[in-house]
């Protein structure tokens, strides 16, 4: 649980530097993927720490270690949103091509 | 009673922002009809001054909170999406920017009334998207690299902030606001980086002056004048949980006040004199929270209006307009709505400032004092422009745009007759003439601000080190 916690924490901290170093908006854009990957994995990380047990109600597993349902609901929502962030971000990078096609970030502030 | 009403008023300009798209007839009228109803319920919770308490569905589900302050914040948000509207009455605008300015202006009121971290989150995402849309409205390289370095500046924190929100839930069993009391102090630094990159607070702040200064008038006014107080919002929530957490949040209202202060001064671009002017009114709104709402409404209601005369100007240049001079209407309304955030008794920044100055800790005083004397000298260059007869493009619903909030300023500086002693009155002229005698000897000095730190990069990183700085606030 421990080492799983400290590399959902290391995907997090890798998504967030490979916006902060790469050059590129693709790759910003796919690095911040990496990021909203890891915050994800520790929502179900967290909704896991008592137990994997899929939470459906059934008579005979009753006081069985079920996993939380409460985050797992939650992150759906944000992983839908997640997602359509993504596909509107990569649509107005596809539109900035036109005028920028290296899409290198400094260039496109230069202007 | 109080429920349906809450719900009407949360899901109406929802489901007109996409029924207008279906039904194209009449789609503005539909719009100011539904912006005007929806004075009624605010004003109603403003007047009524209690507080309830509202879950939706079960344990888990969506809970509101309302009170006057909410009825404030849910004031501006229609007055200025209505004076905005009616703004753009005659551009010929496609029914898709009407749609989407109801759907902002619904995200908005969902942000006021939400008291638990997920339905916040959901209400600000659905905000990031249709501001994303109207800011790329007019589809060049330009807007779209703005709305994109939006998007991707609120996305970032609000990461931060979903892992904050989780958390809160692994301590406390709910994504309640009161949850973050009793949570760890990673789980605060995450949450407050999130809410004030989004509030435009402080540091994590700075992607707000380009954004705001370079986008079309109607949206600087609706981002100025409502969207970055979304953001704020659950700042003044959760100072009231706590003395711990209200000092960090009072403190970082304090550093926000100089830090948009120091370059206001030194402003030439009416627009992001502006911008920079609500970086630091933001901090005055979280300088004392319980009357935040006041604060709110009367710079909402100045700094749109503000934002709106940009658009019929002959320049944007400050030195130009001095010489050029300015229609004597645009004149009067841009002097009336300056006034009032400077301060300036009898308007609605006057009782705002006094509430807020009654309510500081004694060692916010001094310092915000001071800070005023930022705002009148940046003001005072909009005052000295000179005013002439011109014949200009300006219609009748801009004009109805411009008086609705004028109005709205001067008679809501009347509403709260305790205001008003002559100490008060005293008190607030004198850095008033302090800062203009001020501004007459700065007159003619320049000095040229680095804007380096505006970059996307650095403002990713400067988000690192407000994370480090709050967690080490939050810890102490």
């Amino acid at each position: 649980m421990r080492i799983l916690e400290a590399l959902i924490l290391l995907t997090i901290i890798v998504g967030f530097l490979g916006m902060v170093l790469k050059r590129n908006l693709l790759m910003k854009i796919m690095s911040m993927d990496v990021m909203s990957t890891g915050v994800v994995a520790y929502y179900v990380l967290i909704a896991a720490r008592k137990g994997v047990l899929t939470p459906i109600l059934m008579e005979n597993k009753q006081g069985l270690a079920y996993a939380d349902p409460v985050p797992q609901a939650v992150i759906l929502t944000a992983i839908v949103i997640g997602f359509s962030i993504q596909a509107l971000m990569l649509v107005g990078a596809m539109k900035l091509a036109v005028d920028n096609p290296t899409l290198d970030v400094e260039e496109i502030e230069g202007q | 009673m109080i429920k349906s009403a809450t719900l009407i008023h949360l899901a109406l300009p929802f489901v007109v922002g996409f029924l207008v798209y279906l039904l194209p007839k009449g789609y503005r009228l539909i719009c100011v009809g539904v912006l005007s109803v929806s004075l009624s319920f605010p004003l109603y919770l403003i007047l009524n001054d209690s507080s309830v308490f509202l879950t939706l569905k079960n344990n888990f589900g969506v809970t509101l909170y309302l009170d006057a302050t909410t009825g404030y914040f849910l004031l501006t948000n229609s007055l200025v999406t209505l004076a905005t509207l009616i703004y753009c009455w005659q551009e010929g605008r496609s029914v898709f920017f009407y749609s989407q300015l109801m759907i902002l202006f619904a995200s908005v009121n969902g942000a006021f009334l939400s008291y638990d971290f997920i339905t916040f989150y959901v209400a600000i995402e659905v905000l990031s998207i249709a501001a994303f849309l109207l800011i790329t409205y007019n589809r060049n390289s330009h807007s779209i690299w703005i709305g994109l370095r939006y998007l991707f500046v609120s996305n970032v924190s609000m990461l931060f902030y979903l892992i904050g929100a989780v958390l809160v839930y692994k301590a406390n069993h709910s994504f309640s606001f009161q949850g973050l009391a009793n949570s760890p102090p990673e789980a605060i630094a995450l949450i407050l980086l999130g809410l004030t990159v989004k509030g435009g607070v402080f540091v994590s702040g700075l992607w707000l002056p380009l954004t705001h200064a370079s986008v079309e008038t109607p949206l600087s006014a609706l981002l100025s004048g409502i969207v970055v107080k979304a953001g704020v919002f659950p700042l003044i929530r959760l100072a009231s949980l706590g003395e711990d957490l209200e000092v960090i949040i009072r403190f970082i209202a304090l550093a926000a006040v100089y830090l948009g202060g120091i370059q206001i001064i030194w402003a030439k671009d009416i627009k992001r004199l502006l911008a920079l002017s609500t970086l630091s009114q933001l901090g005055y709104i979280i300088a004392s929270p319980k009357v935040a709402g006041f604060y709110a409404l009367s710079h909402g209601l100045a700094k749109a209006a503000l934002f709106l005369t940009t658009g019929k100007l002959p320049s944007r240049n400050l030195k130009e307009l001095w010489q050029t001079g300015i229609n004597r209407h645009l004149w009067w309304v841009m002097t009336v709505s300056s006034l009032s955030l400077m301060g300036i008794p009898p308007l609605a920044g006057f009782v705002a400032k006094t509430l807020t100055f009654q309510q500081l800790l004694p060692w916010q005083s001094l310092p915000l004092t001071l800070a005023t004397l930022f705002t009148v000298i940046a003001f005072a260059k909009i005052l000295v422009i000179p005013h002439k007869e011109e014949k200009t493009g300006i219609h009748l619903n801009h004009w109805l745009a411009f008086s609705l909030l004028t109005v709205v300023t001067i008679i809501s500086g009347f509403v709260i007759p305790s205001a008003y002693t002559l100490d008060k009155v005293v008190k607030s002229l004198i850095p008033t003439a302090t800062g203009l005698m001020v501004s007459l000897s700065l007159r003619g000095k320049e000095i040229q601000l680095p804007t380096s730190w505006e970059n996307l990069e650095n403002l990713l990183g400067m988000m690192s080190l407000t994370l480090i700085g709050l967690f080490w606030m939050a810890l102490s």
